[in-house]
């Protein structure tokens, strides 16, 4: 009996040590909201949608006077004029996107059976472009930012839905590689994504507050004060990374498509609100 | 008196119990080091010239150098750990050996080398430790 109790004592917690980052896609997600709960058990779930605006109450006083005449309306408007446009072969986007009425943001990103790869919206919508003769969109340029703004404003209201098919490895290797990213440290500055969205979260850097990584996909792309114009989810990631001191990846690379896929799944449940204004 | 037996029956299955426990916890911090990473070259480090050298050794000494720290650099890229200023340092350095500045083409190749070493001991903790900072089921982090 009391060399079953020694096992149990010694074996238990190093069972339990890693558990969690062994957990699946569902159980992850389950911890991450629990973990914001606790954080911030007056902040609704919804309300993480709103990004820093959920935690930082000043903040968000300044946004709503700047929502009352929103900075990326002409982005909007450049965008459906973009979507309205039809290709060479006479086709147009809502043939690539099927109920692209209702919106799709939602969806993505999404696993490609077929190409075994993460696929993003910005990355569908230039797929379809070369589907139909034309030559894709420059990542981070204005044209694709201000169709991916017009597809955000489609699909505002619209819950986020990303699905990660355990009975695909690829799938569960992406989203495995994304949340590695996530809690992985680099650069000379040793901070991982984590370091501020989820232990700091709500903390001062300098004069900003850090907002939770719960949410943060929803609102992309944003107009930003600081850059006086819009910016896309991975300029966002390629951003902070350069902050930290390491060497940002391309856009649309592999490891932030991945990343991505880990950051919206976890956000699954909140609404669509982008575009959105950001300092 | 029984109790004293029965630990004492169990020291070797504690012990075992304990090896195998310390092996599946273990983090080791690996040290990074040019041999390990198949980068060490013949030639002198850029630490051991002094001015009295002559142009021609600088210039051999520092080719390695820049050599040994462009294939750590390599290395940290290739596990996408490459820290941001890495690769401007070497260019700058080249840069300052090809007007004859060796002193400073030295110290930036030095800082350069430096930042390769430091991020691949990073990468290669790192492959273990971000384990231990996934928030977990009680939401602790």
């Amino acid at each position: 009996m009391i060399k079953q109790i020694i096992a149990c004592v010694i074996f238990l917690p190093t069972l339990l040590a890693n558990q969690a980052a062994y957990a699946g896609p569902p159980e992850d997600r389950e911890s991450f909201v629990a973990f914001f709960k606790t954080r911030f058990p007056d902040i609704s779930f919804a309300e993480y949608a709103n990004g820093i605006y959920a935690i930082d109450q000043d903040a968000r006083e300044q946004w709503q006077e700047i929502e009352v005449f929103p900075p990326y309306e002409f982005s909007i408007d450049q965008g459906k004029s973009l979507w309205d446009e039809k290709f060479a072969d006479g086709k147009t986007y809502s043939d690539c996107f099927k109920d692209s009425e209702s919106g799709v943001k939602q969806l993505f990103p999404k696993f490609d059976k077929h190409k075994g790869e993460v696929v993003t919206l910005a990355m569908a919508i230039n797929r379809c472009r070369e589907k139909h003769g034309q030559t894709g969109f420059e990542y981070g340029g204005d044209q694709l930012l201000s169709l991916s703004a017009y597809m955000a404003f489609q699909s505002r209201g619209n819950t986020i839905n990303v699905t990660v098919t355990k009975d695909d490895p690829r799938a569960m290797a992406a989203y495995e590689e994304g949340k590695q990213f996530y809690y992985t440290k680099r650069g000379q500055l040793n901070f991982s994504c984590a370091d501020c969205h989820i232990s700091s979260a709500g903390q001062y850097v300098r004069a900003d507050r850090l907002s939770a990584g719960l949410g943060h996909p929803t609102h992309f792309p944003v107009y930003r004060s600081k850059s006086g114009g819009m910016v896309s989810l991975h300029q966002r990631f390629y951003g902070c990374v350069r902050d930290v001191r390491a060497k940002p990846f391309e856009l649309q690379s592999r490891e932030f498509r991945n990343l991505e896929y880990f950051l919206t799944y976890m956000s699954n449940g909140l609404e669509v609100n982008g575009p959105g204004a950001r300092k | 008196m029984r109790v004293n037996k029965d630990l004492g029956m169990s020291t070797k299955t504690l012990l075992f119990m304990m090896l195998i426990s310390l092996l599946m916890t273990a983090q080791p911090i690996r040290s990074v080091t040019a041999k390990e990473t198949d980068c060490s070259l013949p030639g002198k480090d850029a630490r051991l010239v002094d001015k009295g050298t002559s142009p021609v050794s600088q210039e051999n000494i520092f080719r390695n150098s820049y050599a040994e720290a462009e294939c750590l650099r390599r290395a940290a890229a290739k596990k996408g750990a490459e820290w941001l200023e890495t690769n401007e340092l070497l260019r700058r350095s080249l840069k300052e050996a090809d007007k004859g500045n060796w002193e400073e083409a030295f110290r930036l190749v030095q800082k350069a080398h430096f930042q390769a070493d430091r991020a691949l001991r990073q990468a290669d903790y790192e492959a273990k430790a971000w384990k231990h900072r996934v928030v977990d089921q009680k939401g602790h982090n």
